[in-house]
């Protein structure tokens, strides 16, 4: 994996700073004189950088439910249509969440959709073509995307491959074996399953609070514990962290692992939204979660991977394709929104970094 | 400016550059005449190394002046508006040899040597001619390099001496040119240094120039002619080097008189702390030592000979043999993990800053409580404003500016940053501090605080072990200096013998005389 380290001398970097410009937030670099320095005071066009970058999504993305509430009236903004966006990116949701974990401490793990694909056919052969009951169905998915975890794991953090080669290779492997177990869709999946995560409160499925259940879990971790921070010192200088007495390949591997294993339970719960099996469930899985992850890392906290970041940009996203699949333009739009939004979530966040001079890896 | 009645050679003028809202520098100036080296001194954030980047283009001005005081810098006659791009440098003459190098370390030293300047026929590289350029340009700078070898694979000091040499000849030919040189002996070893000054000395006797940016004072006054120094931003004094003392520059470029840059006091010492057995690595072999209560112990040599290996053997950084015990805990080194020596009370501090010591991203209060964010860890959450609160407090203790625990590690001067992790790492209540050059890179004023903790953190009883290759700040620092040579212990100096040139001769005198191997 490239480590791109960029603007550690803020003073190398001229186009900062050209006319002036409000483009040197509240961090501007202050190791540029040795004149008493006293706590930086912002400006009033500091205060609306500031509040530009850190809140620039929520607003971007409230701007354009106003918009397209206004191109569509009465059906963008209706109940069933938020009901229906809310539910349907809730499994999007946790897989993004799931990879935004191992991005945190410096890895990545493309084999989210692997995971996804294989646990959700394991599902449907297990549970309707040999007919077992739902809750060793469930234990056996679930073992899978530990095992996936595991193995993923063992080569990046023991044999020392880059993560992004084991994980794309670890995605082929996944869906292969998918595809021999069964490569149709299979339907008929338990009902229990089904109710359990298509039943409505308030015209939301469940699964929807499942997944704000993961979010929260994962934002408390990230933000108001030990294991979070030491995610953080592991993915923005791995030496500096292993030095300062932070288990660095414990933290690897756990990222990894739980990755892959949320990525099971994205799965399973899928299987239980759509009540049947279908081995083509991947493609929704691939490039999704790694544009929300990316985005979401432009704010809040602009340079960092965050949970509430990857959250707001899952659904800013999804947003965006549900109106403009709503305004007529035809499936193929998801796909060039997701890899233009990646794009642009990787560049944004480049800027951010650069910035604030800090590292980003990508 | 007593020596200077003939027109300069370069001559760079109004260099203002502010970032954002502050000035950088204002109105410096440089005038370095023929057949001079000319030292540019000045703490850290006082200008310098964005005067040199401002010379090489790689920075713009300020704009927005009139033409007759337009920053330009003219070089034999020949005048150029500033930013100038790497071509007209070339043609003026002008040649950057930068901190970092700017080495490609996947290429060979013949390509290295040849970036830019490739023989060539017809359009395709004469490899051959090449080869022959650059065997015979190593073999007149006496470094006994393969043109085929990788430079990432070399030492150091190869990679240092190649990217300066690569400098040299980019100003050479018929014309007279100034050779730029920031900070290039920070990381080479004393005969390496010696070296680079016999080639800057003939350079000077060809009637071309040097711009010498350091710390080092007694490297100014062992082979600079005049000093161009600067204190925030704007240019001070030029002075002939050889009628100033180096504490008339030290008062140049603190703007007051320092006194006693090396505190004196030192506690007596008995009560072993730290004992190191046997300890071998990948440059060392079977170093034994014993560090005192209260002591500070240097570990010197010169650079390769592995001094710099054992602490990190020490605090588990790196994987050897032997033992390390501390206070009574004795640990086979082989199973020694930093987690584990930091249980045991060792705290370690790496030179390289920017990728071992501290994360430049994180915030001033995130790196403080990097080592011991457990603390703060109580009934299921992080304590926040109790961190805030100890950052403040850490900060002020060591005399940290700007006193803002939110800012990135990335926006405080060197020498802050440095007494940040030693802040950081005092946090932890050592009972060993491991050091690894803690000078590198510092300005005078910030070494002297830094000096002041580490004595500080001795008197409290901590045990103080300082791997370095400074060996005047050794001198004056360390109750005890042990010279490393060829990977062993080869001497020990304490009480009179403690002396910048004891240490020196020490260290050098043990490669004058052959290996018995």
């Amino acid at each position: 994996m490239a480590q791109t380290r960029i603007g550690q001398d803020p003073a190398a970097s001229p186009a900062t700073s050209r006319g002036g410009l409000v483009k040197d937030g509240p961090s501007r670099p202050a190791n540029t004189t040795d004149a008493p320095l006293a706590e930086p005071r912002l400006r009033r066009h500091d205060w609306i950088a500031l509040i530009g970058s850190r809140f620039g999504l929520i607003i971007t993305w409230a701007l354009m439910i106003v918009a397209f509430g206004v191109l569509l009236p009465g059906v963008f903004l209706s109940g069933s249509n938020l009901g229906y966006l809310l539910s349907s990116q809730a499994t999007v949701l946790i897989v993004a969440i799931a990879v935004t974990i191992p991005m945190a401490a410096g890895e990545f793990d493309l084999s989210s959709s692997g995971v996804v694909v294989i646990t959700v056919v394991t599902m449907g052969y297990l549970n309707v073509i040999q007919r077992w009951p739902l809750m060793p169905t469930v234990l056996v998915a679930l073992a899978i995307g530990l095992v996936v975890g595991c193995v993923n794991a063992f080569f990046v953090v023991r044999i020392g491959i880059s993560s992004l080669i084991v994980t794309l290779a670890m995605t082929s492997v996944l869906i292969g074996f998918a595809l021999g177990l069964n490569n149709l869709t299979v339907t008929g999946i338990s009902v229990d399953l089904v109710d359990a995560a298509r039943s409505t409160v308030g015209g939301i499925q469940l699964v929807f609070f499942y997944a704000l259940g993961v979010v929260v879990v994962a934002w408390y971790v990230f933000q108001h514990t030990p294991i979070g921070r030491s995610l953080y010192f592991t993915g923005a200088g791995r030496e500096v962290a292993r030095l300062s007495g932070v288990r660095v390949d414990a933290i690897r591997a756990g990222s990894l692992i739980v990755s892959s294993l949320l990525g099971a339970v994205a799965a399973v719960l899928l299987t239980g939204v759509l009540g049947s099996a279908d081995p083509n469930v991947g493609t929704s899985y691939a490039l999704a979660p790694f544009a929300a992850a990316m985005l979401g890392s432009t704010s809040f906290t602009p340079g960092r991977f965050n949970i509430l970041g990857t959250a707001v940009a899952t659904y800013f996203l999804a947003t965006g394709i549900t109106g403009l699949q709503l305004l007529g333009l035809a499936g193929w739009v998801t796909q060039v929104f997701y890899g233009m939004a990646l794009i642009l979530g990787v560049a944004l966040s480049t800027f951010a970094a650069r910035r604030n001079g800090r590292t980003i890896r990508a | 400016m007593n020596s200077t009645n003939q027109e300069p050679l370069l001559r760079a003028e109004h260099l203002t550059k502010s970032y954002g809202a502050r000035p950088v520098l204002k109105e410096a100036y440089l005038n370095i005449v023929s057949g001079e080296i000319h030292a540019l001194l000045g703490e850290n954030g006082s200008g310098k190394s964005t005067l040199i980047k401002l010379l090489a283009g790689q920075i713009a001005p300020d704009g927005g002046y009139a033409a007759d005081n337009a920053p330009r810098v003219t070089v034999s006659g020949r005048s150029e508006g500033l930013p100038i791009d790497p071509k007209t440098a070339e043609r003026l003459k002008l040649g950057f040899v930068h901190q970092d190098l700017g080495l490609v370390l996947s290429s060979t030293v013949m390509e290295t040597l040849g970036l830019g300047r490739y023989r060539t026929q017809w359009g395709r590289i004469n490899w051959r001619a090449q080869r022959s350029y650059t065997e015979e340009t190593l073999r007149r700078y006496g470094l006994g390099l393969s043109p085929d070898a990788v430079v990432g694979r070399l030492s150091a000091v190869e990679r240092a001496m190649l990217s300066i040499i690569r400098g040299i000849e980019s100003i050479s030919g018929e014309e007279k040119g100034v050779l730029v040189l920031d900070e290039p002996t920070a990381y080479l070893p004393a005969d390496a240094v010696h070296q680079l000054f016999e080639v800057l000395r003939r350079i000077k006797a060809t009637g071309s120039s040097v711009v010498f940016v350091t710390h080092r004072l007694d490297e100014v006054k062992d082979i600079c002619d005049r000093a161009t120094i600067l204190r925030s931003g704007e240019v001070v004094a030029t002075m002939d080097v050889a009628s100033a003392t180096t504490d008339d520059l030290i008062t140049a470029i603190l703007g007051t008189e320092l006194t006693n840059l090396y505190p004196s006091e030192h506690t007596s010492v008995t009560e072993p702390v730290l004992r190191a057995t046997n300890l071998s690595g990948a440059e060392t072999r079977d170093v034994s030592f014993v560090a005192s209560r209260g002591e500070i112990l240097g570990l010197t040599g010169l650079v390769g000979d592995g001094f710099e290996e054992i602490i990190g053997l020490c605090f588990g950084a790196s994987r050897g043999e032997g033992k390390v015990e501390v206070k009574g805990t004795e640990v086979e080194q082989k199973w020694l993990r930093p987690r584990r020596a930091m249980s045991m009370g060792m705290a370690y501090i790496p030179a390289d800053r920017a990728t071992s010591s501290g994360l430049m991203a994180a915030s001033a209060a995130e790196n403080l409580t990097m080592a011991t964010m457990r603390r703060y860890w109580r009934s299921g959450r992080m304590a926040y404003s109790e961190e805030h609160k100890d950052a403040i407090e850490a900060m002020r203790r060591v005399g940290l500016r700007p006193l803002a625990p939110d800012l990135p590690l990335s926006s405080f001067s060197g020498g802050n940053q440095q007494k940040l992790i030693l802040a950081k790492w005092l946090l932890t209540r050592p009972h060993v501090l491991f050091l690894h050059e803690p000078t590198n890179g510092v300005d005078v004023g910030a070494k002297k605080t830094l000096f002041d903790l580490i004595n500080r953190a001795a008197q409290d009883g901590c045990s103080v072990v300082i791997a370095s290759s400074e060996y005047e700040d050794l001198a004056h620092l360390c109750h005890r200096v042990i010279v490393i040579k060829n990977g062993a212990v080869s001497g020990e100096l304490t009480g009179d013998q403690l002396t910048t040139d004891a240490i020196t001769h020490r260290c050098l005198a043990s490669t004058a005389t052959p290996a018995t191997s």
